[in-house]
C-alpha cells in the first residue's frame, strides 16, 4: 500500500439543504442533455397531475432472473425483479423516498440518544401480516436477527447492531443498541425488510406490504392481490399486480408497446434513443447506479500509484458514455456515490489527458508500452462495448489491453472469480449511505474488495466517519476517505448511469428516482391508473 | 448429442443382419423394437453420465450462484451442505439416477433460494407442457407444407413452379431464427398491428387459451423448417419418380395420375418419414431461441436459465427428457420406415 499520510482536508459536512439543492440541479443539467438527445424523452408530467384511481391490474415486465427469481427478501438487493416482488409484499421500518427523504413505515417515528448508540423506533400500531396475524415488535427483534445471519444479503445493514441487546420498550417500541454511534442508522434500516416472526420459508411469503403474494412461476410471472388492510390507506390502488419476467429486452419493449404490459422496467438505450411512440412516457432519472473499471492495488503493475493514476488520465469518459451507454450517464470522478450525503463534489473532475497519462506511465518505467489483462463480462447494459472502447482508447497512450470476457454468472462469484481478478469492471447501485458502500468496498477482507484496498488510514477514517457523533465530523472524514481514493484509488468511475424505465400513459404514480429502477421502493403502492 | 447421432444411423444394420441370421419368431418388428428400446436405454445410461460429468466439471456449483456476493465462508459450506453439494460425485451420481428411475427430479435450487423446497418437476412441468404446445402447433403445419410443396416441386422438376418454391422457401429458412422472427414481428405488429409481439401467457392460463400468442412463434419455425424439408422430400420424391417400378408402370400405360400415387409416392414416403423425424428433433432442441425471441415460457428458455446458475439437478434432468424424447422419436421413426418398406420388414430380399 503506497497511502501516504494525508491530513484530511477540514471540509465542512454539506447540510441536507445543500445536498438536495445538489441533486435537483443535477437533475436540470441532465434534463438539458436529454433534449440534446434525442426526441421521445418526455416525463410523466401528465401523470403526476391526475388523480389516483382504485381498481385496475397492473402489469410490469421486469428483466427475469430464472431460477433465481424468489421473494426470500435476503437476497432482494441482486436483481431488480427480485427487489421489486420484495417491495410488493413486505414493508421496512422506514422508507426511502425516490428523492432519498426518510418516511415513516412500519415504525411511525425513531429517535436516538446522544451519541447515536441507541436507537428507539416507534411501531405503527393496528397493522396485521397478511395471513391475519398483529405486527408485533417480536416480529421487529426477529427480522433484525434474521438479517444478520451468514449468508444474508442484508447483513451489512445491522452489521453494526448488538444483536443480543435488541429488546422491547413498552408494547410498542423496540429499542436498537448498536457497537459504534451511527446517525444514519434509519437510512440505512431503510433496505431492511420485516418479517414475521420465526419466518424462514419464502416460498409462500407473507408480509405485511401493499400487497399479499399469490403465486410466483420463476422465469414467467409472479402475481400480488391489493392488501385491503394495507396501513397507508388508501393505497396501494390497484387490485392486482402482476411482474413479467422477461429475459428479452426486445421482447419487454414490444410488450409494453403492444399493451401486453403496462410498465416496462430498464428500457434499453437504443429503443430509449429511438423513442415509444406516442401513448408511452419514458421514466428518465439521473441514477445513483455506477459503471467502473477496477484495478487490485497490491498486483503488478497496479501496485504502483502512477500507473493507475495514468489509466484514469487515459480514460475518455465522455466517450465511453456517447457510446456505451449511447448518451445515458453522467461523468463521473473515479468515486462512488453521487448524489449521497457526504458525497464530496468539491474534489475537481478527472479530465481526460493522453500526454499526462504518457509521461505517468514514463515515470514508472512503462514508457516503451505496457500490456495489461482486462477481464470483462456481460453484467451490465454497456459493459463489455465500455471494455472494447478502452481498450482503444489506452491503445492511444501506448498501453496494450487484451479483453476477455467471463461468464456473468462467475463474475461476481467469490468462489470462481470475484475479487480474483486484477483488472476488471464493476456495477454498484442501491448504497444509500456513502459507509454501506465504503466498509463494504473498501475495508481490508470485505466480501465487496474489488481494489483490494488495505490501509490503516482508509480504515480508521471509514471507522471514525461511520461513527461520528455530528454530521461535521463524519465530514470531515468522509473528505479524507474521498480525497485519498479521487487521487490515488484503484476505481476509474466513469459514469453514473440513468435510470431509464418506460410506462403507458394511463399508469400514473410512478416516480423515477436516482437509486432504483421504476422508482422502487415506493412505486408499487403509489402506481395507479388514470381513468 | 453423439449417442443419438449413432442412432440416427442405425437404421441399415437391422436388416443387414437380418439378412445373415435366420429369422426367428414371427414378429421381426416386434424383435427390432425390443433391440432397438434396450440399445436407447444403454445409450441414455452413458448419457447420463456424459451429462452428470460435464454439469459437475463446471467451476462454481448452484450454492455459489445462490449466495451470489456472499458465497463464501459459513454460509456457503451450509447451503452446500443442505443441497448434499459436499457429496462425493460418485454418491450425487447415483442418488440422482435412482431418483431418475423412481421419477423423482430432486429439488430446484429456486426452493433453496426462497429457503424452501420446491421440486424440479413443478419447475419444469408447465414450461415441458407450453414447448409441447408450440413444437405441435409447429410440427403439423410445417409437415403439411414441407411435404406440399416437396412432392409439388419433384412433379414439376426443372419447371417455374419448382424455382418459385425453391426460391420462396429458401430465402427463410436462409435467416437466422431471430431475424426472421423481427422481421415478421415488424410486418404483423409493426405495421399490420395483427398479432402480439410477444407471447405472454397471463397467470393461470395456457397458450391454448389465446392461439393468437403462437401465429408468430409458429410461423418463425415454420419459415426456418420448410425449406430444406421441402428440398429433402423433393430429393425423395425425384429420387422414386425415377425408380424402375415407375418406369414399368408408365410403360404399362397406367394413368399418371396413379403411377404418382401409387408408386412414386408409396416409395417417397420413406425418406419423407426421415424427414419428418429431423423435424420433430429440431423442434425438441430448436425452441430456445424462438422462445427467448417472444418471451415465450418454454423449456429451452427455462433450461439456459438452469444452466447459468447450475442448478445441476434441473438440468440434468432436462437434458436426459430431451434426449429420450430425442431417441425415442428416432425407434418410431425406424419403426414406421421398417413398415412401409416391405424388404426391410421381412428382413429379405
Amino acid at each position: 500500500m503506497n497511502s501516504t499520510d494525508r491530513t484530511p482536508a477540514p471540509l465542512q459536512g454539506p447540510s441536507r439543504r445543500a445536498f438536495l439543492h445538489r441533486t435537483a440541479s443535477a437533475g436540470l443539467l441532465l434534463g438539458a442533455g436529454a433534449g440534446l438527445a434525442a426526441c421521445g424523452h418526455q416525463t410523466s408530467a401528465l401523470s403526476t397531475l391526475a388523480k389516483p384511481r382504485r381498481g385496475g391490474r397492473l402489469r410490469i415486465g421486469i428483466t427475469g432472473a430464472g431460477n433465481q427469481e424468489s421473494l426470500n427478501p435476503s437476497s432482494a438487493a441482486y436483481t431488480l425483479i427480485n427487489l421489486a416482488m420484495a417491495t410488493a409484499v413486505f414493508d421496512t421500518l422506514i422508507i426511502l423516498n425516490p428523492d432519498l427523504s426518510l418516511a415513516p413505515g412500519l415504525a411511525t417515528s425513531w429517535t436516538s440518544n446522544r451519541p447515536a448508540t441507541e436507537w428507539t423506533f416507534d411501531l405503527r400500531p393496528g397493522v396485521t401480516w397478511h395471513d391475519g396475524k398483529p405486527f408485533t415488535a417480536s416480529d421487529v427483534i426477529y427480522s433484525l436477527r434474521w438479517m444478520a445471519a451468514p449468508g444474508n444479503g442484508l447483513a451489512g445493514l445491522v452489521s453494526n447492531v448488538d444483536l443480543a441487546g435488541i429488546r422491547q420498550s413498552g408494547t410498542s417500541k423496540v429499542v436498537v443498541p448498536l457497537k459504534t454511534p451511527d446517525l444514519l442508522f434509519p437510512q440505512t434500516i431503510c433496505d431492511g425488510y420485516i418479517i414475521q416472526d420465526g419466518e424462514k420459508n419464502f416460498v409462500h411469503p407473507v408480509g405485511t406490504g401493499p400487497f399479499a403474494f399469490q403465486s410466483l412461476i420463476q422465469g414467467e410471472h409472479s402475481v400480488f392481490l391489493r392488501n385491503p388492510h394495507y396501513w397507508d390507506h388508501p393505497k396501494p390502488y390497484v387490485d392486482e399486480l402482476i411482474i413479467y419476467s422477461l429475459a428479452s429486452d426486445t421482447a419487454r419493449v414490444d410488450a409494453l408497446i403492444s399493451g401486453q404490459i403496462d410498465v416496462c422496467s430498464q428500457v434499453p438505450f437504443t429503443q430509449a434513443r429511438t423513442g415509444l411512440g406516442n401513448g408511452f412516457s419514458l421514466l428518465r432519472s439521473p441514477g445513483q447506479s455506477a459503471y467502473a473499471f477496477y484495478m487490485a492495488v497490491d498486483k503488478p503493475p497496479f501496485d504502483d500509484v502512477r500507473v493507475r493514476q495514468a489509466l484514469r488520465l487515459l480514460t475518455d469518459r465522455q466517450q465511453l458514455i456517447d457510446v456505451a451507454l449511447d448518451g445515458f450517464g453522467t461523468v463521473a470522478n473515479d468515486l462512488y456515490g453521487r448524489g449521497l450525503e457526504f458525497y464530496d463534489n468539491g474534489l475537481p473532475q478527472h479530465q481526460h489527458d493522453v500526454a499526462e497519462a504518457r509521461s505517468l506511465l514514463r515515470a514508472a518505467g512503462h514508457g516503451s508500452g505496457l500490456t495489461l489483462d482486462l477481464q470483462t463480462s456481460d453484467i451490465a447494459p454497456g459493459v463489455t462495448a465500455a471494455a472494447a472502447l478502452f481498450q482503444q482508447q489506452a491503445a492511444a497512450a501506448g498501453v496494450t489491453v487484451n479483453v476477455t470476457q467471463a461468464n456473468p454468472s462467475a463474475y461476481f462469484n467469490p468462489a470462481e472469480l470475484y475479487l480474483k481478478m486484477p483488472f476488471a469492471q464493476t456495477f454498484w447501485s442501491g448504497y444509500n449511505t456513502l459507509q454501506l458502500f465504503y466498509q463494504y468496498a473498501l475495508m481490508p477482507g470485505a466480501a465487496g474488495n474489488e481494489t483490494h484496498w488495505d490501509s490503516n488510514d482508509t480504515t480508521s477514517w471509514i471507522q471514525a466517519a461511520s461513527s461520528a457523533s455530528s454530521a461535521a465530523a463524519a465530514g470531515r472524514q468522509w473528505a479524507a476517505v474521498q480525497q485519498q481514493q479521487w487521487s490515488e484509488g484503484g476505481y476509474i468511475w466513469w459514469a453514473n448511469v440513468d435510470n431509464l424505465d418506460a410506462a403507458s400513459d394511463q399508469v400514473g404514480g410512478i416516480r423515477p428516482g436516482p437509486l432504483l429502477n421504476l422508482g422502487l421502493p415506493t412505486s408499487l403502492a403509489n402506481a395507479y391508473f388514470i381513468a | 448429442m453423439t449417442a443419438a447421432i449413432q442412432a440416427t444411423a442405425e437404421p441399415e444394420t437391422p436388416a443387414a443382419q437380418d439378412q445373415s441370421r435366420p429369422r426367428r419368431g414371427r414378429h421381426p418388428l416386434l424383435r427390432y423394437a425390443l433391440r432397438r428400446v434396450a440399445a436407447a436405454v444403454v445409450i441414455l445410461l452413458v448419457l447420463s453420465v456424459l451429462v452428470f460429468l460435464a454439469c459437475s466439471v463446471l467451476p462454481g456449483n448452484a450454492a455459489s450462484a445462490i449466495l451470489g456476493k456472499q458465497a463464501s465462508g459459513v454460509a456457503l459450506a451450509h447451503l452446500e451442505r443442505e443441497m448434499g453439494l459436499n457429496r462425493p460425485i460418485a454418491y450425487q451420481y447415483w442418488t440422482w439416477l435412482t431418483g431418475l428411475v423412481h421419477g423423482n427430479l430432486g429439488n430446484s435450487a429456486a426452493g433453496y433460494a426462497a429457503g424452501g423446497q420446491i421440486s424440479v418437476w413443478s419447475q419444469i412441468s408447465g414450461k415441458l407442457a407450453n414447448s409441447a404446445i408450440l413444437a405441435t402447433a409447429a410440427f403439423v403445419p410445417i409437415v403439411a407444407v414441407s411435404l406440399m410443396l416437396g412432392v409439388g416441386a419433384a412433379l414439376r422438376a426443372g419447371r417455374w413452379v419448382d424455382h418459385l418454391i425453391s426460391v420462396t422457401t429458401l430465402v427463410p429458412a436462409a435467416l437466422p431464427e431471430f431475424v426472421l422472427g423481427a422481421l415478421l414481428v415488424g410486418l404483423f405488429f409493426g405495421s399490420l398491428h395483427l398479432l402480439p409481439p410477444v407471447s405472454l401467457i397471463p397467470p393461470g392460463g395456457s397458450p391454448l387459451d389465446t392461439p393468437s400468442l403462437l401465429v408468430l412463434p409458429v410461423l418463425t419455425l415454420v419459415g426456418v423448417c420448410v425449406g430444406p424439408a421441402a428440398r429433402m422430400i423433393r430429393a425423395g420424391m425425384l429420387d422414386a419418380l425415377e425408380a424402375d417400378c415407375v418406369a414399368v408402370a408408365r410403360l404399362n400405360g397406367i394413368a399418371e395420375r396413379r403411377v404418382v400415387i401409387r408408386y412414386a409416392l408409396r416409395n417417397a414416403l420413406a425418406p419423407s418419414v426421415q424427414v419428418v423425424a429431423m423435424i420433430a428433433q429440431y423442434l425438441i432442441g430448436g425452441l430456445l431461441i424462438v422462445e427467448y425471441m417472444f418471451g415465450y415460457p418454454g423449456i429451452g428458455q427455462q433450461l439456459v436459465n438452469a444452466i447459468s446458475i447450475h442448478d445441476n439437478l434441473e438440468v440434468q434432468s432436462v437434458s436426459m427428457l430431451l434426449a429420450a424424447i430425442y431417441v425415442g422419436i428416432n425407434i418410431v421413426a425406424d419403426l414406421v420406415v421398417m413398415t412401409l418398406v416391405p424388404k426391410l420388414r421381412t428382413g429379405g430380399a
